[in-house]
């Protein structure tokens, strides 16, 4: 048996215009890439990924823009170099290109509490302002994310899932929050299902 | 309905408890969950998390819990994982009740029953179908031999990998989906030896486009994968075959049609998959490449001669071919591990609001895939566009993002080792790739090469 006809419309929905299924974020710009117009390499595009491209939607570089941001000391704590299982099969043919840096992950409580300093004008982590609305870093809280340096991939989808928890930055690191606010808890949930690595664990389930 | 005013009186009080009754809806006890996949799962979470105190029953017909299939073609076959890498986060007490070897056998809408075997049946308030898909055949091949496998669930992977345990050295990989090339990159980094044969010209061209998968080609190419593209086999000689076996020794000949002969140790068939429906044949319900359901994940049922929603009856994850409203109104399925799970909460929704107040459900599809430390990311449908172009990075480095447009409309992007930058173009579905577009489009317009 075979349904050929219209499928049955039910709920509201209704016309052929995309349906946005993602919240509208803030009041920052609906679309974040118009805000890297500029930056995006003009030419004909074979130069290596614009590093800095993600600066400016993440807000005024230069500013100290208060007790939300967490800004990175000079010498960041430097997770040790990946050793998991990210290897190149064959060992004859060319080694396809990889992120430059280190793949590496850090829980951004751990960035919290250090001093203000700038790395060369540009700080390797700026969190990001439009999608960082909660109030000021609570940093006594004990840790209960944690994401598993070997496993994780970069993949972004933790990043995709809550924004304001997973921050994968232009230095291949993804940034993390250990100690999630209980409101984000549901999607930091939602971040450990998705993951394709499955690199994020929850002490006792995020409760 | 007004309801008349309360006055402290015996009788009153009873006409209160009147008026409860009729307004309370009964909500299902029990839900039925057939299939134990990732989109079972996210459906039974998804009830509890909601609240659903009534029971959740799994009928499965793997002899395991929910477990996650995505490494089986990548760490499992690669050797760099364990068996714990499959395990899935919960994060609701299920408390469900585990009928696994279970194989569902029929559906009786109607009556609200799941038939099993030995006549048994099961009474459902909900019924969700995820059943997934099997592996697909090509007609003439010896399925049944120790020297043929396929890969979809852990029973292939151990019956495959003890295989290719006992000394095998030449893979033969039929199929250049997403699993095929898995498998490829996981066997060649063991350094054993693989060729992938393949009816397209590029590989993984009909997901990603001929542009992107031509570049993917080439790095299989220069990871020495012996590409026969092109090429459909025709015959099939094996080892343990009673009429016809290899003659050089090897166990498993191949025959292609363009006179071409590949001798390996061991075949994999990965020429992609069917949805598992037989079981729904006579149910009424539409399963022309699988459980057809409107927006909202309800199955479609047919009411006599007319087409109508089961409320009762929902069905996600590879399963189910739903219109995607992101896209238009044309009823897909999706074969991906992120949207399986998004669809298992969404039909667990579903069922709890019914189908006149249940959303519709529509995800902007996602997908992985990682071969040769390449990892390679999409979002939306990009099998679906026209075009396709550069937005931005290198392709000779392999790190760049494209996007992919129909008709001048954004469909979806891939990008390579750059997962972070393909966030920003999934919000570019549905709108124009044109710099006049209300996005105010920087993207670059430049079409790809084809490599
Ligand atoms: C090797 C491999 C690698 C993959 N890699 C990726 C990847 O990298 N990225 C990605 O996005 N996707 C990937 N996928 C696809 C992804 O795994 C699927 O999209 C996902 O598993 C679909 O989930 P599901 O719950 O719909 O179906 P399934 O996971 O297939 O679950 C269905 C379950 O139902 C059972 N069943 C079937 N018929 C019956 C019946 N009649 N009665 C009872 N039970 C029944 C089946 O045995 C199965 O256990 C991969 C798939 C495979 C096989
Ligand atoms: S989704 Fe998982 S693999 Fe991807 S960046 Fe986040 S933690 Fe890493």
């Amino acid at each position: 048996m075979s349904f050929t006809g219209p499928v049955p419309v039910s709920g509201t929905v209704t016309g052929s215009m995309p349906i946005p299924t993602t919240p509208i974020p803030t009041t920052g710009p609906r679309y974040p890439l118009a805000s890297q117009a500029t930056h995006l390499d003009p030419g004909p595009m074979t130069g290596p990924v614009p590093t800095a491209s993600l600066a400016p939607s993440l807000g005024p570089a230069g500013s100290d823009t208060g007790s939300g941001v967490v800004v990175p000391s000079a010498s960041l704590p430097v997770p040790a170099e990946r050793t998991g299982p990210l290897v190149v099969g064959s060992g004859t043919g060319p080694r396809p290109a990889m992120g430059t840096g280190p793949l590496d992950v850090a829980p951004l409580a751990r960035l919290g509490g250090s001093a203000v300093g700038r790395q060369s004008g540009r700080s390797a982590f700026q969190p990001n302002q439009r999608r960082r609305p909660g109030g000021p870093r609570r940093r006594s809280e004990p840790a209960v994310v944690s994401v598993d340096n070997n496993r994780c991939h970069l993949y972004a989808i933790c990043q995709q899932e809550a924004p304001s928890s997973f921050l994968l930055a232009e230095d291949h690191r993804l940034y993390y929050d250990a100690a999630p606010p209980s409101h984000q808890m549901a999607s930091v949930r939602q971040a450990a299902r998705l993951c394709p690595m499955q690199a994020i664990t929850l002490e006792n389930g995020g409760r | 309905m007004t309801r008349p005013r309360p006055r402290p009186d015996i009788a009153h009080a009873l006409a209160r408890v009147g008026w409860a009754r009729i307004e309370h809806q009964p909500r299902p006890h029990s839900v039925v969950i057939a299939g134990a996949g990732i989109a079972g799962l996210r459906a039974a979470e998804r009830l509890r998390e909601r609240g659903f105190d009534g029971q959740i029953v799994f009928i499965g017909e793997e002899p395991h819990k929910p477990y996650n299939r995505t490494p089986l073609s990548k760490q499992l076959l690669a050797r760099t994982g364990r068996l714990g890498d499959l395990k899935l986060p919960v994060f609701s007490d299920l408390d469900a009740v585990w009928r696994l070897g279970t194989r569902a056998l029929g559906l009786d809408v109607a009556r609200n029953r799941l038939l099993l075997a030995r006549g048994e049946e099961v009474e459902y308030d909900g019924l969700v179908i995820a059943t997934g898909v099997e592996a697909r055949h090509l007609p003439g091949t010896p399925v049944w031999s120790d020297h043929v496998w396929t890969l979809r669930d852990m029973a292939d992977a151990r019956g495959l990998s003890r295989r290719l345990a006992d000394g095998a050295r030449h893979i033969a990989v039929i199929g250049t989906g997403f699993i095929g090339c898995e498998i490829a990159s996981s066997l060649r980094g063991r350094g054993l030896d693989v060729t992938v044969i393949g009816r397209g010209n590029a590989l993984m061209s009909s997901a990603i486009g001929k542009q992107v998968g031509g570049l993917m080609t080439r790095l299989h190419r220069n990871n020495q994968v012996t590409l026969l593209l092109g090429r459909n086999p025709v015959r099939w000689a094996t080892a343990d075959s009673l009429t016809e076996r290899p003659r050089s020794g090897a166990g498993v000949s191949i025959w292609l049609d363009d006179g071409g002969r590949v001798d390996a140790d061991v075949a994999v068939v990965a020429v992609g998959a069917l949805p598992a429906t037989r079981w729904l044949q006579g149910s009424g319900l539409d399963i022309t490449d699988g459980v057809l359901t409107g927006p909202t994940t309800h199955a479609v049922y047919m009411d006599g001669t007319t087409p109508a929603l089961a409320p009762s009856v929902v069905a996600a994850g590879d399963v189910a071919r739903w219109p995607n409203l992101l896209f238009d109104w044309t009823p897909r399925r999706v074969e991906h591990w992120i949207t399986a799970s998004e669809h298992g909460q969404a039909a667990a929704d579903a069922l709890l609001l019914g189908p006149d107040q249940a959303s519709a459900f529509t995800p902007t599809p996602r997908f992985w895939t990682e071969q040769f430390g390449v990892r390679l990311q999409g979002v939306g449908r990009p099998g679906l566009a026209d075009a396709c172009c550069l937005a931005e990075g290198s392709t000779k480095a392999l790190e760049f993002v494209a996007v992919y447009t129909r008709q001048g409309v954004v469909v979806g992007a891939v990008s390579a080792n750059a997962g972070a930058r393909l966030l920003e173009y999934a919000d570019l579905i549905g709108w124009p790739l044109d710099a006049a577009s209300p996005a105010g489009m920087p993207v670059s317009r430049t079409p790809m090469a084809t490599v």
